[in-house]
């Protein structure tokens, strides 16, 4: 059985096809306004990849702010939910804790032994730490944010960046550009600056060994030194940190729809 | 009341919000006629002219619920909370600080908004609860003779802070006498207690009736903030209308939920309508603007004036559990036993942006109730809509906890 999942997000579009509760293929997209049959173009792309046809799919199960947007979905699902039992299963159904930097929000999700949400913390109304703050970063600094990683490690000495607004933070941005400061003490204290800011929330809850980190920050290795330092204790990040919630949802789709022929037999 | 029929332009916005949410209230599968009364009630404000014709005494605004109703109705004055919940009011109020607390903002909005009810009473009465409030008189620059600080002793558990809070009532009772010309009846405080004691207990069934699941959440703040606008009798004859024609309790799957935090007023009842959304039914809270404005009737055995007034004093400062109270265990330990009594399991704690008292209670609100074994989610907001979506996301994913 062959089961979907789709995260629309704010920053990007992800889909996860998933077999008996393993990832077969994902790829992600943009969701900008160029991009508006994101949804469709992956999961076309999809079933080409895996040579399937759409009746070969068994169930599709979408997650994220957009959920209901994705018109071959059969069902939605939190994506809070979709992102512990995603970490839960990738993880080896060991994490107990995940924190996930989206586009818009930082979610630190504790975890129960099976994998179903036993509590959770979010940023609130403010883009301080997530994902929209690295996009400001990659603006002002005209540097692609996939190098924020390399040139955040190759730093001697990060520079202390006050503002984790990213109002703020833009400015303050602009004036060390401006004295001359080399751009990888700056890169290397945002991600400093931000992992601070997710590890403050993070300890909000109480946290066990077993912490994952996913969302598409997860793959700077900067931001991931940064946050064992600021959490004191390492974190791990799973393959594909970014579809994650994609591949919980397949998941749960996989199983709601074992669930209901259990119940019909 | 029609409010397009206002006749007050710069109330446009203020209408157009107050349009959308009685739209959305009618609107409703649970709405019944009987409900009607209440959404005349609120609407009433929009249209200073209809609010001063409805209520014909003179007015006494209050900006919170501290003050005796009782005994400002006794000396012949219609009281009402001074309203707070209005985004548009709230955007007005552009000198005061971006992170003050949006109910000031908004009440301070309508109160400088020429004709309003609020910039129309003959006293407005300000309780001295947490640092907003104490700088709400220094904001609204009234006369000197048209507002009234009632100073609030924020320790309640002792001998001292209420013998200071009766002294603040007996001020009050003074300035009432002077502005109506009149003293104080026994009589006729003994007729207005009766009168809100008829109110308490037609709250007390409705308490009981959200409890069961007959009426909801929603409906049970606007009757509610209602109450703070209307007269005691008339609001007492509709929710005994409403009373009558409850629903049965459903079975339902539905998780209870305490609603605890800053307080919500109309026309911004996003956060109730957000946990409902989620799947959640609101069957208790603690907000001032909800179920905190009904603590019970006043107990007393002495029936002279001063009998009277103490029995008044004690029910609207010992009673009360703002966090604004430096002694507040009793808070918890309401919550908790209600909770327990009623098979609630998790409690949704609703913080506005700038509303200091509730966001520092909640660190250790929130320790006690996950000791207890309840779930727990704090929402922090404003009056805005923008992070609707947001929000629901949380609620939902709480709702999953159950």
């Amino acid at each position: 059985m062959i089961t979907v999942g789709i995260d629309i997000g704010t920053a990007a579009v992800k889909i996860a096809f998933a077999g008996d509760h393993e990832l077969l293929w994902c790829k992600k997209l943009p969701s900008t306004y160029m991009n508006p049959d994101a949804c469709d173009k992956l999961f076309n792309e999809g079933l080409d990849e895996l040579k399937l046809n759409k009746s070969d799919i068994a169930g599709i199960m979408a997650t994220g702010y957009g959920a209901k947007l994705f018109k071959y979905a059969d069902t939605t699902v939190n994506e809070i939910s979709a992102n512990a039992m995603g970490a839960w299963l990738l993880s080896g159904k060991t994490a107990r804790t995940i924190i996930n930097v989206g586009g818009q929000d930082v979610k630190v999700i504790s975890m129960s032994p099976s994998g179903k949400v036993a509590d959770f913390k979010m940023n609130d109304k403010c883009a301080a730490g997530t994902g929209r703050f690295f996009e400001m970063a990659e603006r002002i600094l005209n540097i692609p944010m996939r190098e924020f990683s390399d040139l955040g490690l190759a730093s001697q000495s990060p520079l202390h960046i006050n503002n984790t607004c990213a109002v703020f933070a833009e400015t303050e941005l602009v004036s060390l550009i401006s004295q001359g400061k080399d751009k990888n003490d700056i890169i290397a204290g945002l991600n400093r600056s931000i992992a601070n800011r997710i590890a403050s929330l993070a300890k909000e809850m109480e946290l066990d060994d077993d912490i994952y980190f996913d969302g598409g920050p997860a793959v700077n290795q900067c931001l991931l030194a940064h946050l064992n330092r600021a959490l004191a204790r390492p974190v791990k990040v799973l393959e594909q940190p970014q579809f994650t919630v994609a591949f919980g949802a397949a998941s749960m789709c996989r199983s709601n729809i074992e669930k209901t022929a259990g119940a019909m037999l | 009341m029609n409010i397009a029929s206002c006749k007050h332009e710069s109330y446009a916005p203020l209408r157009s919000e107050y349009d959308e949410e009685l739209t959305l209230l009618r609107q409703r599968d649970d709405f019944s006629e009987e409900f009607e009364y209440f959404l005349q009630v609120l609407a009433a404000g929009i249209d200073p002219d209809e609010f001063k014709s409805k209520y014909t005494k003179q007015l006494v605004g209050l900006a919170c619920v501290q003050a005796p109703f009782e005994l400002i109705d006794a000396l012949g004055f219609h009281s009402f909370r001074m309203r707070c919940g209005s985004l548009s009011m709230h955007e007005t109020a552009t000198h005061l600080p971006s992170l003050a607390c949006p109910v000031i903002k908004s009440c301070l909005g309508h109160s400088c908004a020429a004709g309003s009810p609020e910039n129309s009473c003959a006293l407005t009465v300000v309780p001295t609860t947490c640092d907003w409030t104490v700088k709400l008189p220094e904001l609204l620059r009234k006369a000197e003779d048209k507002i009234h600080i009632m100073d609030l002793p924020h320790l309640k558990q002792n001998e001292r802070g209420r013998k200071r809070w009766l002294e603040e009532v007996y001020e009050l009772k003074k300035v009432l006498e002077q502005k109506s010309g009149k003293k104080l009846s026994r009589r006729e405080l003994m007729n207005s207690i009766g009168k809100y004691a008829d109110a308490w207990d037609a709250w007390g069934r409705l308490v009981e009736a959200r409890r069961q699941r007959k009426i909801s959440g929603v409906w049970f703040l606007v009757l509610a903030n209602a109450f703070l606008q209307d007269d005691a009798k008339s609001w007492t004859e509709g929710a005994n209308a409403v009373l009558s024609a409850c629903r049965q309790p459903v079975a339902t799957t539905r998780p209870a939920i305490f609603l605890a935090g800053s307080p919500i007023s109309f026309p911004n009842l996003k956060i109730m309508r957000l946990i409902e959304d989620a799947g959640m039914d609101i069957v208790a809270d603690e907000l001032c603007t909800s179920e905190r404005v009904f603590v019970g009737a006043p107990v007393y055995d002495d029936t002279s004036e001063y009998g009277l007034l103490k029995s008044l004093s004690e029910k609207y400062h010992l009673a009360c559990t703002c966090p604004t109270f430096a002694d507040n265990e009793r808070r918890i330990r309401n919550v908790l036993a209600t909770m327990r009594d009623h098979n609630i399991t998790g409690v949704v704690y609703h913080v506005l942006k700038g509303c200091h008292p509730y966001d520092i209670e909640c660190a250790g609100f929130e320790k006690a109730i996950k000791k207890a074994g309840f779930h727990f989610t704090k929402i922090e907001t404003d009056f805005s809509s923008e992070d609707e979506k947001q929000i629901l996301v949380r609620l939902e994913a709480f709702k999953e906890l159950f």
